[in-house]
Parts: structure tokens; sequence; C-alpha cells
């Protein structure tokens, strides 16, 4: 009976994303504490229902009571779950730190919950057709929420960019199930990988439909040169929706890459396939190193962070293309880490901009003595994407440059070495400023400088509740625990490989 | 079954060539077009061409549209899941299509333009 | 073989594909483009898609018109003296390799119009709903059957996403906008 829980997780938000609009007609500040029910609602239905997986096994549910492949079904399975608790937390997250952070507005706390609700129905979908609706409505809202700073013209225009790069995206990837359809006449993922078995892996309707689906998701994800929607995005978007997003949107569709290439075409699929595989990993490559060296060039530090992404996206779409368990596993691991440490590094940017207006890495210079709370969640979330031990991002990285070791691919492995290198350098930049540099010898912008109420002061919200220039202690506190979570989750390989050990199994059969 | 040459992709899978041909006005249109809304034709137009993939897939020769009577008479039927499918994916175009315009007002409001390459000059000199 | 119905259709359709692109007045280019979608919408109908024809009519020559008239008339619609744009070669030549590359993909696809494809005989899909439609759901129309009944998830996404849509807008907008 657990598996009621899938749907509810979907329908929760989608159907409380009405009430902010509804009752904003009355009252100004509805939205948050309605979004903030909704949030704890499904973290714990999240929570509760991978604890259960854990226990009983994947659950399906038929909706409708129509099984597959007649009707839609929700798959619940250790994978799903994991994302769905990722979506569930870093979405609470984010709305702690949206509170005093803004944007503000009841329509900003529709368009979240409709959001998280579109990502659950990406994680937990097991219909083709039905992934593409809901990366849809999760698309739509994002555009929106990027373009949410109403006086920026310029989140405007990388928005509407986003618009053009992301429908083309999804329209390749709806053209690869129409080829699916045709080769198969079937949409239901537990199907379609039988049906595509038995029409053969060589079939070149079926290898198309591959090709199409891999560009659609190289879009969605941001590999280069793809990638020209997302700097622009993650930059001009408003603080807190740079952290949802960065930390969220492109880790639903590289789920679902995920889902598809081993859940629907499967490993023999890539086995029989070389060419296919070939170019999974020159291209995964070339954006390892672009995106690297891209990031590394940056002065700007949201948009630092950004092409950062273009890299560790690079590498997890490389590590599907391996085909071997442990790459993948260090895929789901980085998939998971990454989401956390953007979205840390996202909110204390945030927390740092909107305390001293510091967006570069020079202004940066000193922070350390002013924000020392801060600044050392920000450094901790900064080891963990170079991937110094112990950490999540450590353990992302090890498994997946083993697997390229297994598989083989040097190459592979040597540019996940060549990049951590790069990050390393980023990463240093930024620490050296942050702890190394006296704020004298940068230039700092007095004007700017609202003194922050610290971790160490009792900070609270201005008095009149309503003045967004000044940090509170949640926020602060918010980036130190997912500082702290994601050196912590260093230690946890082992839970993980349990944990995870069902679905690799029916990955690798 | 079916004829490898060029000239039987043309004479037996010509629908399918003009959804080729109509998704490549829509990128042309994406691309070379300067104006803000006629780049937002061409991604409505790039969309209408896999509506029309869906649509040519589900039809059969001398079949009836898939209105079975209680009885279950008649046919062959078109298949009904590619049509149900295009019915969803033209909404979803439709509203993808609001909020791109909704952007496009953002913009003329700030910008005064709507042409994309006036925008990204007083973008780059922001 | 093509029938005489299907070129005509087609004709119209690549012709006011073009035009569009090609028309300097973004008026115009609306105005043909709605053509195109009336032409679209009968190819549906013919296609034994007339639940889709009509759909299309209604929302691509319809709504999508009417919002992009409101568009210009909310911004510009600037003046030009010449009728048609120029043509830009290079995007040509990168939409032509595009156009092979797909078209490329084609020749094991089957005729169209073929009833013994994979899609047609799946006996899991189109034969089961064909079935066992009326009986399960009690409507004739199989398409209303699958839409509301076997993929109602489907339909609610839509309905989701429409509402997105209202609230994108008044995200990007504000709410001056609607009041």
């Amino acid at each position: 009976m657990s598996d009621v829980f899938l749907p509810l997780l979907v329908a929760i938000p989608i159907v409380l994303s009405v009430v902010p609009l509804i009752a904003g007609l009355r009252y100004e500040r509805a939205g948050w504490p309605i979004a903030f029910v909704g949030s704890i609602t499904v973290t714990a239905i999240a929570g509760y229902v991978a604890v259960t997986i854990a226990s009983s096994g994947r659950l399906i549910h038929a909706l409708g009571n129509y099984p597959q492949p007649y009707g839609i079904e929700l798959v619940g399975d250790e994978l799903s779950a994991l994302v769905a608790l990722l979506i569930a937390i870093v979405s609470l997250a984010v709305l702690l730190y949206a509170r005093t952070a803004g944007p503000r507005g009841n329509a900003f706390y529709s368009g979240y919950l409709l959001l998280t609700g579109g990502l659950f129905g990406v994680a937990l979908t097991g219909d083709m057709f039905n992934l593409f609706v809901f990366l849809e409505i999760t698309s739509l809202v994002t555009y929106a929420l990027v373009a949410s700073d109403r006086t920026s013209g310029k989140a405007a225009y990388a928005a509407f960019k986003y618009v053009f790069l992301g429908t083309v995206g999804a329209s390749m990837y709806l053209l690869g199930v129409g080829y699916l359809y045709v080769a198969t006449g079937t949409l239901n993922m537990r199907d379609l990988q039988e049906a595509i078995a038995s029409v053969g892996y060589g079939d070149p309707i079926v290898q198309a439909a591959f090709g199409f689906i891999l560009v659609g998701f190289a879009i969605k994800v941001a590999l280069f040169p793809l990638h020209t929607w997302q700097p622009d995005a993650y930059t001009y978007a408003p603080d807190s929706v740079s952290a949802y997003i960065s930390a969220l949107v492109s880790t639903a569709s590289a789920y679902a890459l995920i889902r598809i290439t081993y859940g629907v075409f499967t490993q023999s699929f890539l086995e029989a396939n070389d060419l296919i595989v070939t170019a999974i990993l020159v291209v995964a490559s070339v954006s390892i190193v672009v995106g690297s060296l891209l990031a590394l060039m940056q002065t700007e530090v949201k948009r630092m962070f950004a092409y950062s992404s273009v890299a560790q996206f690079g590498m997890i779409v490389a590590a599907i293309g391996l085909a071997n368990e442990t790459a993948l596993f260090g895929a789901i691991l980085h998939l998971l880490g990454h989401g956390l440490i953007k979205a840390g590094l996202f909110m204390a940017a945030g927390v740092l901009a909107t305390a001293y207006g510091a967006r570069t890495v020079t202004d940066y210079a000193g922070l350390s003595r002013r924000s020392p709370y801060a600044v050392g969640g920000m450094t901790l979330a900064g080891i963990a994407l170079i991937g110094l031990p112990p950490s999540i991002g450590f353990l992302g990285k090890w498994f997946m440059a083993l697997g390229a070791v297994e598989a083989g691919a040097w190459g592979v492995a040597a540019v996940i070495f060549a990049s951590t290198m790069l990050t390393l350098a980023y990463v240093f930049r930024l620490v050296e400023m942050l702890y190394f540099r006296s704020p004298s010898a940068a230039r700092t912008d007095e004007s700017a400088a609202v003194e922050v109420p610290d971790a160490s002061t009792d900070g609270v919200a201005a008095p009149d509740g309503g003045s967004i220039d000044r940090v509170t202690v949640a926020q602060v506190a918010i980036v130190v625990s997912i500082g702290i979570t994601v050196i912590a989750l260093g230690f946890s390989w082992e839970l993980f490989a349990d944990y995870l050990d069902p679905v690799l199994g029916r990955f690798f059969a | 079954m079916t004829d490898g040459s060029v000239l039987g992709l043309i004479t037996t899978r010509y629908a399918y060539l003009v959804v080729v041909f109509v998704a490549t006005v829509g990128l042309y249109m994406m691309i070379a077009n300067q104006n803000l809304v006629k780049k937002l034709i061409g991604l409505n137009m790039f969309q209408t061409g896999i509506f029309l993939f869906f649509i040519t897939s589900a039809y059969v020769v001398d079949g009836s549209s898939a209105i079975v009577p209680a009885d279950g008479a008649g046919g062959p039927f078109a298949s009904p899941l590619p049509q149900v499918i295009v019915l969803t994916a033209i909404v979803v175009g439709v509203s993808l299509t609001a909020v791109g315009l909704a952007l496009i007002i953002r913009l003329y409001a700030e910008y005064g333009t709507l042409r994309a390459d006036a925008l990204r000059e007083v973008i780059a000199d922001e | 073989m093509i029938t005489p119905i299907e070129l005509m259709l087609f004709v119209f359709v690549l012709i006011s594909a073009v035009a569009t692109a090609l028309f300097r007045d973004v008026l115009a280019s609306i105005v043909v483009f709605a053509a195109y979608s009336l032409g679209l919408a009968v190819v549906y109908t013919f296609y034994r898609a007339p639940d889709v024809g009509l759909t299309e009519a209604a929302i691509g020559a319809g709504i999508t018109t009417v919002l992009l008239l409101l568009t210009i008339a909310k911004t510009s619609r600037p003046a030009h003296e010449k009728i048609f744009e120029p043509i830009n070669w290079p995007a040509v030549a990168v939409c032509g390799g595009f156009a092979l590359i797909v078209s490329s993909t084609l020749f094991a696809f089957p005729s169209v119009g073929d009833p013994n494809t994979a899609a047609m005989t799946n006996p899991d899909v189109t034969v089961y709903y064909l079935e066992n439609a009326y009986e399960e759901t009690g409507v004739e129309n199989t398409v209303t059957a699958v839409l509301a009944a076997y993929r109602g998830f489907d339909t609610f996404g839509e309905a989701v996403v429409v509402f997105a849509a209202g609230v994108a807008s008044m995200i990007v907008l504000g709410r001056e906008v609607f009041a």
C-alpha cells in the first residue's frame, strides 16, 4: 500500500500551488507558510518512501488502476527515491533561505510548489511521454523563475534564450520518443526495455531514437557546446533561484538520462553500439575540459560556479557512457553530491552578495573575517567540489575515475584528473581571496557594505521583517549545514553502495 | 518491406519528409530571423513538425478515425495513442508560447526593441 | 503512394511555412502562420485524427495567433520597405545539415499509412485500446478514452502546464498586467 505515496509526492505540491494565489487575494504573505507546509510534508513522505523501498523493494503505482502498458505508472526504486529525497531536502533548504532573501510575492511560491511537484514527477514517472510532460512543467516554471527579478532585463534575456534551447531540447527528446513508438508501439519504460531487445539493438530507428534523446538531454544538462543558455541563466537569476535550479533542474534531466539509458535501452544497447558510446565519451570529455577552463577564466563568482556545472555534468554523462557498474555508482553519487554542493555554493554567494555586495572574486577579499560562518560553509562546499577526501565530491569522482580505468577508458580518467586540478585552481583562488587577502588591499564598495548579523551575533530579520538587504541567521545556518553535510557524506559510501545495490543489479543484470 | 532508395523514401515516406522540412524551416527562423516574435513563431513551427510526425505514425491507409462502435465493427482504425500525445503536446506548446511572449513584452518594456542583435548590443554595454 | 489530396495539402503547408519564414513584416508572418496551422489541422483530419485537427485549429491557429497579435499590439511592429527577409545562407547551411542528418534516419521507416507497423500491431497498446476501450470506459471514441482514462495522468499534467503558464506569466510580468 505504500505505493500510494508516490502520486502524493507529485500531487501535494501541485495542488497546494493553487493556494498561494487564492489566499494571496486576502493575505499578502500567505505564500511562504503554505509552501513551507507543503515542503515539510513532501520531505517526510520522501523520507518514508526511501526507507520503505530499502526494506521492501521497489514500489510501483499504476495510476487509475490501469496497469502498464495500458496506463501510466509511477516507479519508486532506490535511485528515484534518492533523487526524490534530494529534491525534497534542497527544496526545503531553498525555501528557508528564500524567506528573507526573496524573491517575494505569492506567484513566486506558486511557481516554487509547481517546480517541486514537477521535479518529483520527473523522478518517479515510468512512462516516456509522461516524462516529457513533467520535464515541460519544470522547464516552464524555471524559465519564469529565472526572470522573476522584474528589475533585471538581463535576467529576462537569459530566460528568453533558455526558453529556446530548453524547448528545442525537449522537442528532440519527444522526437526520440516518437521514433521509439514507431519501432515498438509502446511508451512504458519497463515494457520498452523488452520491446527494444526484441526489435534489436542494431535497429537504425532505435539507434536514431537514442541519438535524439541524448541530444535533447545534452541541451537540458548543458553539455558544451549546447550549454549557452546555462551561464547567463544561473548568473542573472535571483540567488535563491540560482541555488534551486542549479541544484535540481539539470540534475533531474541527468537522472532521466540515466533512467532511460539503463532502464529502457539497457547496458546491452551501449555494448552493441560502440560508435554511440565513443560519441558520448568524446562530447562529455570536451565538456569536462572546456567547462573547467571557462570556470577558471571567470571573475564573477556565480558565473564561475555555472561553468563548473558544465564540467560536472560532463563527468556524469561520461560515466553514463562508460557502461559499467562502478562508473554509474560514481555518477549517481556525484549527481546527488553536486546538487547539494551547488545549492550550498550559490546560497553562500547569495549571502555574501546581500551582505557586502560582493559578486566578483576580488570583492571577496578578506570576507572570512567579516562573515566567518558563511565563508566557512562555502569553503567546505568548495572542498567537496574539488573532490578532496573526505567529501561526497571525492566519492563521486573516485568511483567515476575507477570505472573509467576498469573500462580501459584512460582518456576519461585523465580528463577527470585534469578537471580536478583546474577545479582546485579556481576554488583555491576563491579561498585565498576569502582568507588570505586583506580587504583594504582589494577595493570594497563601502556603500554596499551592510553589517551582517552573522551567526556569532544574535541576528534577526530587520525589524519590519520586510528588508531583504540583510542576512539572517537562518540563511547562514543553511549554508553551514550544507557545507558540513557534503563533507560528512564523504564517509557514507558503503551506505550508498548497500542502498543502491538492488537498482544497480537490475541495470547490470 | 520498405524501399531503401532515395526515390522510395520520397514516394512512400513523403509525410516524414514534410516533418523534417517543417522542423527545418522552424529551426531556420530561430537562427536567422532577428525579430523575437518571429523567432518564437519558428519555435512553434519546429514543434508542429514533431506533432505531424506522431499523427503520421498513427495513420492507416483506408482506415477510419479511432471511434469504435460498441459492436467493434469497422476498421482498420488509426492508432489512438499518438493522437492523444499530440493533443497534450499542442497544449504544452501554446503554454510555452505564452511564457515566451510574456518575456518578449518584458524585454520590450526594458530595452524598447524586439531585435535580437540590438538587444545583444545593449546588454553587452550594460 | 501519395494521394492528390495529400499532395495538395502538403504543398500548401510547405509554401505557407516558407512564406512565414520569409515575410519581413511580423503581422504578415503571423497571418501566414495561422494559415499554416489551419493547413496542418486539415492534414491531421485527413490522417484520421479529427480531434487533433480541431484542437490544432482552435489552439494553433486560434489562441496562438491571438497571443501573437496581442504581443505585437503591446510592443511594436517595425515598418519595412522590402517585402521579404534576405536569406541568411550560413543559417541555411546549418539547417540543411540538420535536415540531411534527420532525413537519413528515415530510410528504415515504414511507409506512410502502412497497417502492419509495430505501432499499429502492438497487441498491448493500439490493439488493446481499440478492442477494450468501449468495454472498460464506455466511450466510443478511443482517443477520448485514452486521454481521459488510460492516460488521465498526462491530461492532469496538461492542465498543470496551463496553470503553470499562468503562474509563469504572473512571475514574469507582475500582477498589474492581469488586474
